[in-house]
This record gives structure tokens, sequence and C-alpha cells, in this order.
């Protein structure tokens, strides 16, 4: 494993802010200390992962001794450099920190659109976090940033993308019938998170699915290069999509080893928000928005929405009935990954 | 000028707006960068993005009834070709896999011309009476600030969502 050390991402920044006459010292006069005390101050974001191009913004992290902010983004130029500022709260950054060291997604025996959005979310911030540039830093932020060194993070966020490639494998599959070009969307998305994956295993953390073909030339991964360039030559026609799929599968199991996968995940369909389910004489009626909707077959029944249960749950190799699927190809139901190894 | 369903006027009028501002504009800098940069396979990438993201703007004229505002985009099962005819989805991909066959400046100039133009079209497709701030100027938070206060007022009388980013908060 490569882990770009912390010279060398201070030195793609210095590179990066040549060109526009800026030092970097000169970054840290758009920060101010208007929500608490600052801890640390980190330069993140494509630039000094390597990644910059003319028309990247730098990104600016800025931990503040406080318990709690809103997520408002603010924007600061130095000439024609734009410069986006977040401040962020230590408690959150910690917590963030605290979830990704614990565990690898999925986690939980049951988890629905919310704790997925959250592991996200916290995974997103911890590694951006982590390929960053400290620009200044006080002792409280300093023993922060000592927990994210090691191997354990590239190894977390690796696990992590490969499980988000298989969950899309499987909506493609799922798609394939109802919605033939968007399964082939997934597909292709899919081979984009494993190679998120591969990069992660191999040090390259920094989550950026639109830099994959530089992660592969990093890595001289010339195979990789080459399956990318073949998904990406999407069908665009329904009509056409089935040779596409024959391949994508045949890619994928090239790449994503049943045996690479965690034992004992599931999968689990869960009512996406605004889904109502309304009994219509002897028959039920599913909606989203009240807008669209679906009759369910008859004798078919579902979870009250209220419930919070699971519309179906089943293994890698299960497929759903085709009334889930209905309702899974009409944007209501939300395909989870679960846990079943772990207690609750 | 008559508005036969003013529900689906204001949300194809919100979201579309928004759906430009704070996707295709960023998807379309990421592959104006690319080019600078001379990545092609970057461009490729980031202009499958920004059609895919013209796809589900366009998605949300008036003139395409079957969209319904999607309850949560990352789900992975959101349909951007939704209510959109197969020929125009079929131009919008073919256009998308023309950036594979970019290999020099020249021809990644050129092709970025047209994503461009198809971009401008998604824009006036959304049929606004001006045109919509840019984010990724000095002046472009205020603009989609300002957006967010010409249409959430209305939103929220006819009891629908914002198509303002929740986690940015109220405004």
């Amino acid at each position: 494993m490569r882990r770009i050390s912390e010279e060398e991402r201070a030195a793609y920044l210095r590179k990066f802010l040549e060109p526009h006459g800026v030092a970097t010292h000169q970054l840290l006069e758009d920060v101010e200390p208007v929500y608490g005390p600052i801890l640390l101050v980190m330069a993140t974001g494509s630039v000094p992962a390597g990644f910059g191009n003319p028309t990247s913004d730098l990104d600016l992290i800025v931990v503040v001794d406080c318990k709690k902010l809103a997520n408002v983004p603010l924007v600061s130029y130095k000439g024609a450099l734009r410069v986006d500022v977040e401040y962020r709260a230590l408690p959150r950054l910690e917590a963030d920190i605290e979830r990704i060291t614990s565990s690898a997604w999925p986690d939980r025996p049951s988890m629905g659109l919310t704790e997925h959005l959250r592991y996200q979310r916290a995974l997103r911030s911890v590694t951006r976090f982590a390929w960053g540039v400290p620009l200044q830093r006080e002792k409280k932020g300093y023993k922060v940033l000592e927990r994210l060194s090691g191997d354990w993070l590239p190894q977390r966020a690796a696990a992590s993308y490969l499980a988000e490639a298989q969950r899309m494998r499987l909506i493609a599959r799922w798609l394939v019938e109802r919605k033939p070009l968007l399964a082939a969307q997934r597909y292709c998305d899919a081979l984009i998170l494993e190679i998120e994956s591969r990069s992660a295993a191999r040090g390259m953390f920094f989550e950026g699915p639109k830099w994959v073909f530089q992660k592969l030339k990093m890595f001289q991964d010339t195979a990789g290069e080459s399956m990318l360039w073949e998904a990406l030559r999407l069908p665009v026609r329904a009509s056409e999509c089935s040779p596409y799929f024959g391949r994508m599968e045949s890619i994928l199991d090239s790449v994503i080893s049943s045996a690479a996968l965690p034992s004992g995940l599931e999968m689990q369909l869960t009512y996406l928000p605004q889904v109502q389910i309304r009994q219509v004489g002897k028959r039920v009626l599913v909606s989203l928005w009240d807008s669209r909707a679906h009759w369910l077959p008859e004798g078919v029944s579902l979870p009250p929405v209220e419930s919070e249960l699971p519309v179906w749950r089943g293994k890698m190799s299960d497929a759903p009935p085709s009334h889930v699927l209905d309702l899974l190809a009409d944007g209501m139901l939300y395909v989870g990954l679960a846990q079943t190894d772990v207690g609750s | 000028m008559r508005i036969p369903d003013l529900r689906r006027w204001a949300t194809c009028q919100s979201f579309g707006s928004f759906y430009f501002v704070l996707r295709v504009q960023g998807d379309l800098d990421d592959a104006r960068g690319a080019l600078q940069a001379g990545e092609y396979g970057t461009l490729a990438i980031a202009a499958r993005k920004t059609i895919v993201s013209c796809l589900s703007t366009r998605g949300f004229t008036f003139e395409t009834p079957e969209r319904v505002i999607p309850s949560v985009r990352s789900s992975g099962n959101f349909d951007g070709f939704q209510g959109i005819d197969e020929q125009s989805i079929a131009d919008a991909l073919g256009l998308a896999n023309l950036a594979l066959d970019v290999s020099d400046q020249g021809s990644a100039e050129s092709y970025f011309r047209r994503l461009e133009a198809y971009v401008d079209e998604t824009e006036k497709m959304l049929g606004l009476e001006e045109p919509l701030p840019r984010l990724r100027t000095r002046s472009g938070n205020f603009g989609i600030v300002r957006l967010a206060r010409t249409w959430d007022p209305l939103m929220s009388s006819l009891q629908l969502p914002t198509a303002f980013p929740s986690e940015w908060g109220d405004v």
C-alpha cells in the first residue's frame, strides 16, 4: 500500500497555487475565529490529492472548538482562485471518525436510508479530512489528525466502496427488465465504485468517482483502464442493452470476488420518503407524493409505512418478487445493505 | 399565460432550476477542467455525468408529465430518464459516447462545444424568464439564495417541498 505523504500533498497544493500567485499561508487570511477558537485548518479536496486542474476550487475545512454549527459553505476569492471554506464543529468531526473507526459499512442488522446516508457522509467527511494538508493546528486539533494515520482508514474505505459497488450491481440486475437504460448506468457505476475500492486498498482512498481514470493511471492499471473504457460505452436504446449487461456481468465477476465481501450481508428494501399505502376496497394502493401509484396484486400486502420494517429482505443471490420490483423500478423503495452477523 | 396545473408547474420550475444550477453547472465545469488539463478519460466521465444531469433536468420541464419529485437521488433507482422520449434519450447518450472517441486537444475542444450547446439548450427548455445564476461565480451563492427566496414561498403555500439543499439550512 502506498499512501501519499503529507509532504507530497503539500507539494501538489503549492504547485496548484503557484499560477494564482498565492502562497499557502495566504489561505489563512480568509479564516476567522467567528464561531469559536480554531483548532485546525486543512486544505483538502482534489488539489492535495493531486487531481487539481485549472478549474478546480480549493476546499478549506476549519475545525472549531464549539458544540454545533450549521453546514453553510462560505466562498472567498483570491484573484481567479475560488476557495470554499467549511467550518466544522469538533464534536461532529469526532463523531464521524468514531463511526468510521468502529466498523465498515454496512455495520448494523437493519440499515435503512437514513443510516446509509449517515455512514456515507461520515466516510466522505473523514476521508476528505485525512487527505488534507494542515495549514494551522493546535494541540487539540493535532490529536484528531493522529487518529487518522495508519492503514485502517484506506482498508475501511475500500471495504465500504466495494459493498456499495455490489449494491449498485444488484440494483442494476433488478432493473434489467423494467428499466434497461437505467440498469446499464448502474452497471457502469458499479465498476466505477469497484475501482474506487481497488484504489483505496492501494492507498488512494480520497473519494472521487470522477477521478477514477487518474487513479488507475497512478497505479499503472492498464487492465482497469480498458475495462472502464468498455463500461463507459453505454447502450443508447433499450433494445441494445442485453449484450452490454452480459459484458458488465463478466467484467464485474472478474473484479468483485464474493470472498472479498463480508459474510452476513443482506439486502433490505424499505420505503422511500413520501410513499403512502392505502386500502381501497379489497385492494392496496401504493403511491409516491400522491402522484404516481401502483395497485398491488390481489391478496398481496406490505408492511405499514410507519412500521419501518423492510418490504423485502434476502441474500445477495435472491431476487425480490415481481410486485416489489415494480415499486423499486418506480423509485418508491430504497435498496439497502445490512449486516446480519452483528447484534443490533 | 394560462397554467393548467399550478402544482406541477411550480415543481418543474423550482426543481428544474435548482437541479440545473446545483448539478448540471458543476458537471459541465468538471468537463471544462478535464478539457483544459488534457485528461480525456476524465472528460468522458464528466460528459456522461453532465448529460445524465441534463436529462434529469429536462424531465422537470412541463412537457414531461411522468416526472415526480425524487425522494432521494442517492437511492440508486432514481430514474432521470423518466418521461423523456426514446429518441431524445438516444441522442443524449449518443453524445455522451462521442466523448469516448476524443483523442487530441482539437477533438476535445470541438466535443466540449457540442456539450456546452446541449447544456445551454437544456436551460432554455426550462422556459424561465431570466437566465439562472452561475453558482461558481463571485455572486453565485447569492444567486442561489435569491432563487430559493423566489420559489420557496410558492412551494410552501402549495404544500410542496423545497428544492433547496436541506444541508444548507434555512434561508
